[in-house]
Order: structure tokens, then C-alpha cells, then sequence
């Protein structure tokens, strides 16, 4: 599904951020992507999600090449990629429901296909009862399961998830990955940046290595 | 229709979160708004008191020497059925030199030395009401040219050529000041709205993330934009027609409309809604300047 082929991401004249990373992620795989702080994990998983393009190599993301795309058609390619940040990135003064609705209303969708799907994926994620609420009056762990649920309400291929768990507490972080697996479990490649090392204890999942911009162990 | 709702929603919503500086925009293009509609109306309404001032006004056709008194009463009635023509009468040549020598008054001494009466006959052709503007004299004096017999034809060509210049003067004043301040106003517009997409930065960021395409994020900020326009626009007009309505009772009595019995009017249809258009113009210009660069970054 996703084919990286000797990418490097250079922003100064500096060590890279990535060099000449090599790797091949199948369709429903669940992948760590690990690393001490300044790896490139973050780095990566921005160029996955074409926010910004490699300074050489190839990204193939189910046969679309993302490093020759022109600005104009990725939005169509981030449709189909959930992405959920560490800081969980939602608007404060919207409720739950419009913060999950916003991934469907920029596909033009009627209000009631919006409402419909909304519903079911807050059900998905623990939090239909709290639809109306706003995010500063959740909990961390809800904060991130609202972002996961908008990250998901499209049905994406791939889900991207930048230290998902970096700002929740050890219970909450469990939480969050159980959901993040049942994501996976549905069929959607999930790819998870994150350089907790009791994570990577817990769930025994593929781990892909970074050290200063290169992959030095895939197991 | 659903999606342009959708559209005028997240604007509405922009508006609000953003009011101060919103009605900052809108008082700017309603400014300038009001500075192009005062310059037309008062251009419709000059022009069109100009066309009524009556009474006084004449064209004098001069003859050529020698017609015969048949040929100046066939002259006489082809100029009487004239449209724009109310009264016309003879003044022969005898008549226009006493006039002559009772204008000159006590210079009069001057004239006894001429062997003969250089002074033409005439037809004096009063106008009707509604025909003295400067472009109906042009139009009858061009008319009266033309006939058989008119040698010359006189009508004031100095007042009319002045009026004209004023009129030029004053549309093109309007212009300038008009497009001068309407430029300013979009200008300040597309500081608003690159204020509000600063403030939005991070709506517009996860709109970015879950797809949204780059006219999906900026047709919102383009309605905002047209939307202060229309409302700056209907704020002109509404100072401008109360301006109107109070001094139009105290202008209709002053001496020079009343001597035209001319009646002051506000601006068209046409024109109110090319001054709103111009309003929506200017806030979608100044928008499009704003949103244009962010799609850009």
C-alpha cells in the first residue's frame, strides 16, 4: 500500500531530516515508527500526508505518486488519510459533533449523511453521549478519541497518528491504543509515531527504527 | 444550494467572530460609497436642472441680407413647428439697430457716422421648458443652421461650453475621488480578511488536514468580503437618501430650482444597485487580494 522509496527531506544544509529511507508498509499493517526525539518520525509521517514533499526519492501511496503530485490534487489523497496529532488539534469553540462533521462537509455531504455518520463513529470511539459538548470540558483521552473519530468518520485506508498518546496518562494511553487497534482491525493501515518505549513493549506490533534521518532496524 | 449555505454559514460565523474590525471595513467602503453616490446624484440632478432653466433662454437665427418678407414668414413657420420651440419673433433690421442704439445709451453718438445699418434681421426663438439644456440648444441651434436663410446662429455657446466643462469636471472629480477611496477600501478589506484568516489559523489548518480544497477554504472569506460590500453599500445609500430627503424641502425653494420649476431626485434603481454592485465589487476584490496569498503559503 505505501512504498517509500529512497527519500531523503532536507531543510538546511545540515544533517537531513530523513536520508535515503527505504520502506514498504502492506495494506492493514499496523507499524511503529520509532526514534529518539529529532529521528524524523514526524518528518515521515508529514511527507505520507503531503504536507510537504521529499527533496529526493519517491512515496507511492496505493500507486499515487505523493512526490510528483501537483498542490492542487492533494486534497483529494488526504480524504482518504486520517491523521491525528499529540496535541489533538480540534476547535475549542465548536462541539464534538462539528469537529468530527468538518471531515465530511468538505466533501459536500448532505446534513443528514453527515449526521448519520458522525453518530455512529462518536458510538465507535465511546462518545455519542458527549456529542454536544465542547472539547475543552473532555478529558485528554476524549480530546484524543474525538480526533480519532474525526480521523476516521471518512472510512480512510491509512491512519497516521503523531505521538497519539504523548499528553495522556498511562490509562489513557492504553485506551487510546485499543481503539487506535480496532481501527486496524477494520482494515485500515495504521501507522504510529511514537518514541514511548512501554508502547512498543505492550503492543508487539512491526517497529521501524529511526536514527538521525535513516531506518537502522525494521523488525 | 446547499453547499452555498454552507458557505454563508462559515462566513456569517467569520463576521461575528471578527466584528470590530468587520464594521471597521464596512464604515470604510460605506465612506467612500457615499462620496461616488453624492457626486451622482448631484451631477444627475445639475444635468437635469440645466435642461428646465427656461423662460430667458433663446436662440437667435440671423438672416441673410435681402429675404424677401415671404421667405421670412415661410423661415418663421418652419422654425415655430419646431418641437423644442415655443414662440418666435421678428426683429427686423431696423428694429435691432434702435435696440442697439438704446443699449449703447449715451454712446450712442457712435452710430451717426454709419452710412448704412450693418445689423442683420433676426428670428429670436424661445424655447419651451425642458429644452434649454445645454445639448437640446446645441441640437436646435444645429437644426436652425441648417435651414435656408439662417446666416449665423446664436445661443450662448460660452455659458453652454462652461456649463460643460463644469459637468466634465465634476464627473471626472467624482471618479477619481470615488475609484481613489474605493481603492483605499479595498485595501481595507483585505486587511480585515487577512486578519480574520490569521485568526482562523487554526480552523483553516484542519479544514487543510481533512481535505478541504483550496476554494473550499477560501470561498467563505471571498463571501465575507462581498458581504461587507453589500452592507457598506446599503449604509451609503440609506446616510445618503436621509441627507436627501432632509435638504430636498429647502433646495427645491431656493431661487435657482425654483426659477426652473425643477424637482430634485434621488439616484435611479439602476443606480442604486450599480452602487451596491461597485460595494460587493470592492469587498470581494479586497478579499480575493487576502485569501489569494494564503492559498499561496
Amino acid at each position: 500500500m505505501i512504498q517509500i522509496a529512497n527519500v531523503s527531506k532536507s531543510y538546511t544544509r545540515d544533517a537531513p531530516a530523513l536520508a535515503g529511507v527505504t520502506l514498504q508498509i502492506g495494506k492493514g499493517e499496523f507499524v511503529f515508527l520509532t526514534g529518539s526525539s529529532g529521528a524524523g518520525k514526524s518528518t515521515l509521517l508529514k511527507l505520507l500526508f503531503g504536507a510537504e514533499k521529499p527533496t529526493e526519492g519517491q512515496i507511492l501511496i496505493n500507486g499515487r505518486n505523493l512526490s510528483r503530485m501537483r498542490a492542487s490534487h492533494v486534497p483529494q489523497i488526504r480524504r482518504k488519510i486520517g491523521v491525528v496529532f499529540q496535541d489533538f488539534k480540534l476547535l475549542p469553540d465548536r462541539t464534538v459533533f462539528e469537529n468530527v462533521a468538518v471531515a465530511l462537509e468538505v466533501l459536500g455531504q448532505p446534513r443528514g449523511v453527515v449526521q448519520q455518520k458522525v453518530w455512529r463513529v462518536l458510538k465507535s470511539v465511546g462518545l455519542a453521549h458527549k456529542m454536544h459538548a465542547h472539547p475543552l470540558l473532555l478529558s485528554g483521552g476524549e480530546q484524543q478519541r474525538v480526533a480519532i473519530a474525526r480521523a476516521i468518520v471518512n472510512e480512510p485506508d491509512l491512519l497516521l497518528a503523531d505521538e497519539p498518546t504523548g499528553n495522556l496518562d498511562p490509562d489513557l494511553t492504553i485506551e487510546i491504543m485499543k481503539l487506535l487497534q480496532q481501527v486496524n482491525a477494520r482494515g485500515t493501515t495504521v501507522i504510529i509515531a511514537t518514541h514511548d518505549p512501554e508502547l512498543l513493549r505492550r503492543f508487539n506490533k512491526r517497529q521501524v527504527v529511526l536514527d538521525r534521518g535513516r531506518i537502522v532496524a525494521d523488525h | 444550494m446547499h453547499r452555498i449555505v454552507y458557505f454563508l454559514k462559515r462566513a456569517l460565523r467569520g463576521i461575528r467572530g471578527n466584528p470590530t474590525v468587520t464594521l471597521l471595513s464596512v464604515i470604510t467602503i460605506a465612506v467612500s460609497l457615499l462620496t461616488l453616490g453624492t457626486f451622482l446624484l448631484l451631477y444627475q440632478n445639475l444635468r437635469a436642472s440645466a435642461a428646465t432653466w427656461g423662460g430667458d433662454v433663446q436662440v437667435i437665427a440671423y438672416l441673410a441680407e435681402g429675404m424677401a418678407s415671404d421667405e421670412v414668414n415661410r423661415l418663421s413657420e418652419s422654425l415655430s413647428r419646431l418641437p423644442e420651440v415655443s414662440a418666435v419673433k421678428y426683429v427686423s433690421r431696423e428694429d435691432a439697430l434702435a435696440r442697439f442704439r438704446r443699449d449703447l445709451g449715451g454712446q450712442a453718438g457712435i452710430l451717426e457716422g454709419l452710412s448704412r445699418n450693418p445689423l442683420p434681421a433676426s428670428l429670436e426663438v424661445t424655447l419651451r421648458e425642458g429644452a434649454t439644456g445645454p445639448e437640446a440648444l446645441r441640437a436646435v441651434a444645429a437644426k436652425m443652421g441648417a435651414m435656408p436663410g439662417v446666416e449665423d446662429v446664436q445661443y450662448g455657446e460660452e455659458w453652454v461650453a462652461q456649463y460643460g466643462a463644469f459637468m466634465n469636471f465634476l464627473r471626472i472629480l467624482g471618479l477619481l475621488l470615488g475609484g481613489f477611496l474605493l481603492s483605499g477600501s479595498a485595501l481595507v478589506v483585505a486587511n480585515t480578511i487577512r486578519l480574520a484568516v490569521y485568526a482562523r489559523r487554526e480552523e483553516l489548518e484542519i479544514l487543510s488536514l481533512v481535505g478541504a480544497s483550496k476554494p473550499f477554504v477560501r470561498i467563505p472569506f471571498l463571501i465575507e468580503g462581498i458581504l461587507q460590500g453589500i452592507v457598506g453599500g446599503g449604509i451609503a445609500l440609506a446616510v445618503l437618501y436621509a441627507a436627501y430627503r432632509t435638504l430636498e424641502p429647502r433646495l427645491s425653494k431656493s431661487f435657482l430650482l425654483a426659477a426652473g420649476h425643477f424637482d430634485l431626485s434621488f439616484l435611479p434603481p439602476g443606480a442604486v444597485l450599480v452602487l451596491l454592485g461597485v460595494g460587493a465589487a470592492v469587498g470581494l476584490i479586497g478579499s480575493a487580494l487576502s485569501v489569494g496569498r494564503f492559498g499561496r503559503s
